[in-house]
């Protein structure tokens, strides 16, 4: 969408607002720490939270963690991807399939995805698998429900033209379904990418020895704080470069 | 003549000779999950992996930890791994009545000398006798932390509020924030506290003498590894005993390894080791099962008693050395 | 010709018979059957997966022995009050960022790069600092709630038709009088889709994480259960949980449905 010009006056006031928004965050944050308000250590000073921070990106086991994560997160979000997709149009090129499925797709969509967990366990085991499983299974939802939404939205008129052609169902698909899908099959990405990597960090966190949300939690069990906020500005940095690509993505792709 | 006797006796001899050692010294890969990372009783099994007691009995042992007995549990039964270690009785008890293939090969932890239970530094309370009317931490319903304390309070006399308060971290947080009087913990956590003053020992799981003979947690395999590689399950907890053994003759040694391990000084760790006593850790035999069978009916993790058809099946000792 | 009552509640019948619901019903009853079948001949396994029927049985014993019933109202009664707690957060928000143009123009992408934000994750934070209580999950859904209030409250005020404005202007209505008798019944039915993102996003991630701090209502059910390797009653929890979804999805969206404008 296209932004409307803003005056340069109102521009610089925005973003004085948006600089000194953390500053003050940041000095409530040195008060409380410094305060004694809450027991010592739970809320670190903001120069513990930089060092150890510092001590995290200088040390090789954090890219080994990451490494699983970003693994975890990229096998996860591909099967999420291709079966949701698939899915979808399955069902979205058949109306009557898609009211029966929709309310299955959206109470699981719903559904917070972690409860999950201990079935994925059983079926996939205790290692990186169990959270790949997991993050597909949290990922499918959203890029189903909006590809399926999108494949019942194509354009009447498309799909006559495909069948006066005579299109084969392989160039139904190619040729008329999967373009006027890239909108839709993108939101739903975008969506489910989210959702994928709470899935994946969440597993991590409570049935993982690797990963960055292993991490988080060990440190919160050796009650290591400052190095626990580090890892969680760690996961928010990268949440945040996630969602900047994706966004990227969506506006060079997305003609909706 | 000389060279044909090297070409046609020795050499074949000798080749024959050196195949064979290859196949008697074939490693075994055995993959087992613990519970409870850090800890004195589990880490038996790194500290015999470092020592090298493992690879003498020819085993390579590929180790995982877990947040606990659950998940452990769930990665043997489904065969995730062929072991699994630091199970508490109760869900081991519960999972073999629902039809789980799982058997216990030995008891990991008898006794609950390593649970103790602490209070803030400036606290008035000297002992769970004075605990009347106080919020007292345990882990979860059904838990050896939950029967110990109700053991420990109904041995003081003292009608305390038992809340089930999470993990050690979870504990020491409400303890130290206020929200909680008394928490739990085991070794070595939060003795670096107690040393420092910040928190107090008011009760310990030894306290109760009774409670040393009954086994808290078990070590298990399922059945399939133990019906297809019974001789590598029996050298497992073979040297896995072996390495109690040589835990507690080498004490300083496993000490320091221990200390190493959780990145703490090494008073700290000689202390933590003083809360577990070697019968604590002996593997054979499993004690006080009935009264084990009977709380975990009242917690219902079974539904009715076992047989002692049951019992004889559940209790799989591949290696006992008595 | 017109059709008589009983013509009509036999087409309505045949109607139901052939609609999405019913097929819906009948694609689960055939799964439940699969699966038994599949369990009873030993093709799955029992370890893995509960049989129906024992699912249904457990669901009874859930009720009957481990409160299910009062874990469901524990999360509700949590999801309840971190909605309200979020809309008294969340809705006078959303009017600031409408009302003025410089705190909407910095704070409203921030807002949108939370919702997409893995907030869920900083529970271990609010562990710390709140403790082991209903005062984190209820701050978590709180967190995780006010946001789609706070952007749908302001995306809905910025919609409201400036037609509506200059006719209250041509009524000489006051700018109180306007904004209280035209933009909020306006912006209503918008609202109401941020409160009902908000409800379903506090619920979930209340549920979420009394799974993973085995706290509260029914996500520790199912870490009970799961905790006691009762296989059917862990799926017979999970199975609880969705159809509660399913009920307050479609509560909220006959809701949404009646506010909105013909």
């Amino acid at each position: 969408m296209a932004q409307a010009r803003i005056d340069p006056k109102i521009r610089r006031q925005v973003l004085t607002i948006q600089v000194l928004t953390p500053v003050v965050l940041i000095i409530l944050w040195e008060f409380i720490a410094r305060s004694g308000l809450l027991y010592e250590g739970v809320v670190p000073t903001t120069l513990e939270v930089v060092r150890a921070f510092w001590s995290e990106i200088s040390s090789p086991a954090l890219y080994h963690h990451y490494g699983i994560t970003l693994m975890e997160l990229f096998g996860g979000f591909i099967v999420a991807t291709i079966t949701g997709v698939v899915v979808g149009i399955a069902l979205g090129s058949r109306p009557f399939a898609s009211r029966v499925a929709d309310p299955f797709l959206s109470s699981l969509a719903t559904t917070p995805k972690i409860i999950f967990l201990p079935v994925v366990m059983l079926m996939f085991g205790i290692g990186p698998e169990s959270k790949v499983a997991l993050g597909a299974l949290a990922g499918f939802f959203p890029i189903a429900l909006s590809t399926m939404a999108g494949t019942l939205g194509v354009r009447p008129v498309l799909v006559n033209v495909g069948k006066v052609l005579n299109l084969s169902r392989w160039q139904m698909l190619t040729k008329i379904y999967l373009p006027s899908l890239v909108g839709p099959i993108i939101r739903g990405m975008r969506l489910g990418l989210g959702v994928t990597v709470i899935a994946i960090l969440l597993g991590e966190i409570k049935l993982s020895n690797a990963g960055l949300g292993f991490l988080a939690i060990e440190y919160y069990n050796s009650f290591h704080i400052a190095n626990m906020y580090s890892i969680l500005i760690i996961i928010f940095l990268t949440a945040l470069i996630i969602n900047a690509a994706m966004s990227y993505i969506s506006q060079r792709f997305d003609r909706s | 003549m000389k060279r044909q006797l090297c070409r046609y006796v020795i050499t074949p001899v000798v080749a024959a000779m050196l195949s064979l050692s290859a196949v008697a010294q074939e490693i075994d890969e055995v993959s087992v999950a613990i519970g409870q990372r850090g800890l004195w009783d589990t880490l038996v099994v790194h500290q015999g992996i470092e020592e090298g007691i493992f690879a003498e009995e020819n085993l390579s042992v590929d180790m995982t930890w877990t947040k606990g007995g659950a998940e452990t549990l769930q990665a043997v039964t489904t065969q995730s791994v062929d072991m699994g270690f630091v199970n508490g009785m109760l869900g081991v008890l519960g999972a073999y009545q629902r039809g789980a293939p799982v058997r216990i090969v030995g008891a990991e932890m008898t006794g609950s000398n390593d649970l103790f239970w602490y209070v803030n530094g400036d606290s008035d309370l000297e002992s769970l006798a004075d605990a009347e009317g106080a919020t007292v931490g345990y882990s979860r319903p059904g838990a050896s932390t939950h029967l110990v304390l109700l053991n420990l309070l109904a041995e003081a006399g003292v009608d305390a509020e038992t809340v089930s308060a999470g993990g050690i971290s979870d504990n020491r947080t409400q303890v130290m924030s206020g929200q909680l009087d008394v928490g739990w913990s085991v070794p070595p956590f939060n003795l670096d506290l107690v040393a420092a003053g910040d928190l107090r020992i008011i009760a310990k799981g030894s306290d109760i003498p009774e409670l040393a003979e009954q086994t808290v947690r078990a070590n298990i395999s399922n059945t399939t590894f133990l019906t297809e590689r019974r001789d590598v399950a029996k050298r497992f907890m073979r040297a896995y005993m072996k390495t109690v053994d040589w835990m507690y003759d080498n004490k300083d040694e496993a000490i320091e390894r221990f200390a190493e391990f959780n990145d703490i000084e090494l008073e700290i760790a000689k202390e933590a080791a003083e809360f577990y006593p070697k019968e604590a850790l002996l593997s054979v035999p499993v004690k006080g099962l009935d009264k084990t069978i009977r709380e975990a009916m009242e917690h219902d993790a079974l539904r009715e008693p076992l047989s002692q058809e049951q019992i004889d099946e559940l209790l799989d000792y591949v290696y006992d050395p008595r | 010709m017109s059709m008589t009552p009983a013509e009509h509640r036999s087409k309505a019948f045949l109607a139901f018979i052939w609609s999405p619901t019913t097929a819906a019903l009948l694609v689960l009853l055939l799964l439940g059957l699969a699966l038994e079948g599949l369990l009873a001949s030993g093709l799955a396994d029992r370890s893995i997966v509960a049989a129906p029927s024992e699912m249904l049985q457990s669901l009874g014993r859930l009720f009957a022995r481990d409160e299910l019933g009062i874990s469901f109202l524990i999360t509700l009664a949590q999801a309840l009050s971190a909605t309200l707690m979020a809309m008294l957060i969340g809705l006078p928000f959303g009017y600031a960022l409408f009302r003025y143009e410089l705190l909407g123009r910095a704070y409203r992408g921030w807002l949108a790069a939370m919702f997409a934000a893995p907030l869920v994750l900083l529970y271990p934070l609010f562990l710390v600092v709140i403790g082991r209580n209903y005062g984190t999950t209820i701050t978590m859904g709180v967190m995780t709630g006010m946001i789609p209030i706070a952007l749908y409250t302001c995306e809905a005020l910025h919609k409201v038709s400036p037609t509506l404005l200059k006719v209250g202007a041509a009524f000489n209505l006051t700018v109180k009088q306007r904004f209280r008798l035209i933009q909020v019944p306006a912006a209503v039915p918008d609202t109401f889709t941020g409160i009902r993102l908000g409800l379903i996003y506090a619920l979930v991630n209340i549920i979420g994480i009394e799974f993973l701090i085995d706290f509260g209502g029914l996500g520790r059910v199912v870490s009970t259960m799961f905790f006691r390797y009762d296989i059917p009653g862990m799926y017979a929890a999970i199975f609880f949980i969705i159809l509660i979804s399913l009920l307050f999805l479609t509560i909220l969206k006959r809701v949404e449905r009646w506010l909105r404008p013909v």
